[in-house]
């Protein structure tokens, strides 16, 4: 088939909604539901990192799409934004870090009450403080 | 930011907060696929160490590693990299040239002798006593040997540093040879690519920075965590190979509908490498994603052994039939034979080595 402009190549977009995803999804929603019972038997967290498990085509929106959007959504903004999405499989959140040009650097299903990222390091209470002094030294005169 | 802060107090003087840093850290923890809980061991240890210093030398090259090297992880994780590292001498990026520049590596050297880690990128070029290659009238030979005796460990970068490359090819004018024929004396970390995955180098300074060791690696000198699986073992195309579903040509109905690019010379099923999980371009693809097959890159002499669009079962890539009748009949059964001729190829591999 003679090809003379970009648009003629012939190119087919997979249809994600349509696509069931590899065998890694049934996979990675056995190991979710693992977790999920040892949070609740013993409030043990869990992590799992989807780097190397969603590799096909279609996989990370076919598990998007079973897990679903949940009650909370947050960004945390260091070093570029991650996204926390609690799934609507309640304890399950999708956690997406990005670098500040938008790229994904890393992507983990955290089976917890909240994940990490959203709690406050103790370094960083410090430095609050640090900062809430000057605040108020500064309104003081 | 001084060179005696641990990397944490060095960061917290940048602004960048815990917080931050634990993102960094669970980034490198992935990268290194470790388990995610180890991303607060990494953020324990990397927080309590010194920046490293790091010299780099580049020899029979393109620059095309350093390109890599500059684009891993995005611009803020890969300026993090960076801040955590002291990049003391690297032609490429340095704003000394000439004498500033040769002063700036002796003083690097003296200054952390025993402590800093040497990274090459590029061939080394032996004929006629090391005239193809000199720097301040120093032959490429000389100057690595002398950074080696200094260093904590050796990294080669790019598959000319790590078996000789393309500057090694047929008819190989200028002797070139791999790091690890000119350093004998400590371990050689080879990091195979043409060019490596920008992150596969990176990976492997944090884990060194880290857990203050090399990674285990391969026969082939290469860390195991990057290059433990064939690019076939994970490619998201395999189940088309297992079914016995090919393309034929680039254009036809099996290429249109992602089948497997075996048949159109694809390498992967021999190559060792990580391109199929953390992928080129901030993880967008790799070769195979865009409808091209693996070229093997990664391996040894992968430029002379033949045409890049023939069939591994035509059995050019381990110059004889042995490869070519295992994978003929990897093509034919599926699932398992790509093993047997893996095995076949190490084999193969084996009795060449002296």
């Amino acid at each position: 088939m003679a090809v003379s402009t970009a648009g003629e190549i012939p190119v087919r977009v997979a249809d994600a909604e349509q696509s069931c995803g590899s065998g890694r999804v049934l996979a990675i929603l056995s190991e979710v539901e693992s977790m999920l019972t040892r949070l609740a038997d013993s409030g043990t967290c869990g992590s799992i990192d989807l780097r190397n498990l969603l590799a096909g085509p279609g996989d990370r929106e076919t598990l998007r799409r079973i897990l679903a959007e949940g009650e909370v959504s947050a960004v945390v903004r260091a070093l570029g934004e991650t996204q926390v999405h609690e799934t609507a499989v309640r304890g399950v959140w999708w956690v997406t870090h990005c670098a500040e040009d938008g790229k994904t650097v890393a992507e983990f299903i955290e089976v917890t009450h909240v994940p990490e990222i959203l709690k406050t390091p103790p370094d960083d209470i410090a430095d609050g403080l640090e900062v809430l002094f000057a605040k108020r030294h500064a309104l003081d005169g | 930011m001084s060179k005696d802060d641990s990397i944490e107090v060095s960061l917290r003087k940048q602004g960048i907060s815990r917080r931050a840093f634990m993102k960094f850290c669970a980034a490198t923890a992935s990268l290194l696929a470790l388990p995610p809980a180890m991303a607060a061991v990494i953020a324990e240890t990397l927080g309590r160490a010194r920046r490293p210093s790091v010299i780099y030398l580049s020899y029979q090259e393109c620059t095309g590693c350093g390109e890599s090297l500059t684009r891993s992880f995005s611009p803020t994780l890969e300026n993090l990299m960076f801040n955590v590292m002291s990049l003391d001498y690297y032609e490429t990026l340095q704003a000394a040239a000439g004498t500033a520049a040769e002063a700036a590596r002796h003083t690097a050297m003296k200054e952390n002798w025993g402590k800093y880690l040497l990274v090459v990128d590029g061939a080394i070029p032996r004929g006629h006593d090391g005239a193809y290659c000199t720097i301040a009238g120093e032959s490429a030979v000389d100057i690595l040997t002398g950074a080696a005796k200094g260093a904590a460990a050796v990294i080669s970068v790019g598959t000319c540093a790590a078996f000789g490359g393309i500057p090694h090819a047929s008819p190989d004018p200028t002797g070139a040879v791999p790091v690890s024929q000119v350093i004998k004396d400590k371990p050689v970390i080879n990091i195979s690519g043409c060019p490596p995955v920008p992150e596969v180098i990176t990976g492997v300074l944090a884990h060194y920075l880290t857990f203050g060791s090399i990674p285990e690696l391969d026969h082939l000198g290469r860390p195991k965590v990057f290059y433990g699986d064939t690019i076939h073992d994970r490619c998201y195309r395999r189940p088309y190979y297992d079914a016995g579903k090919f393309a034929k040509t680039f254009d036809d109905e099996g290429a249109r509908n992602g089948w497997c690019l075996f048949e159109l010379g694809c390498k992967g099923p021999i190559t060792y490498n990580a391109c199929a999980t953390v992928k080129w371009n901030q993880g967008t693809s790799y070769p195979i994603q865009s409808g091209h097959g693996c070229l093997g890159c990664s391996e040894p002499d992968f430029w002379d052994k033949g045409s890049f669009y023939q069939a591994l079962s035509t059995g050019t890539w381990s110059g004889g039939t042995v490869l070519g009748a295992a994978v003929v009949a990897g093509a034919a059964i599926g699932v398992g034979a790509a093993v047997v001729s893996r095995r076949r190829q190490a084999r193969a591999d084996r009795k060449k080595q002296p």
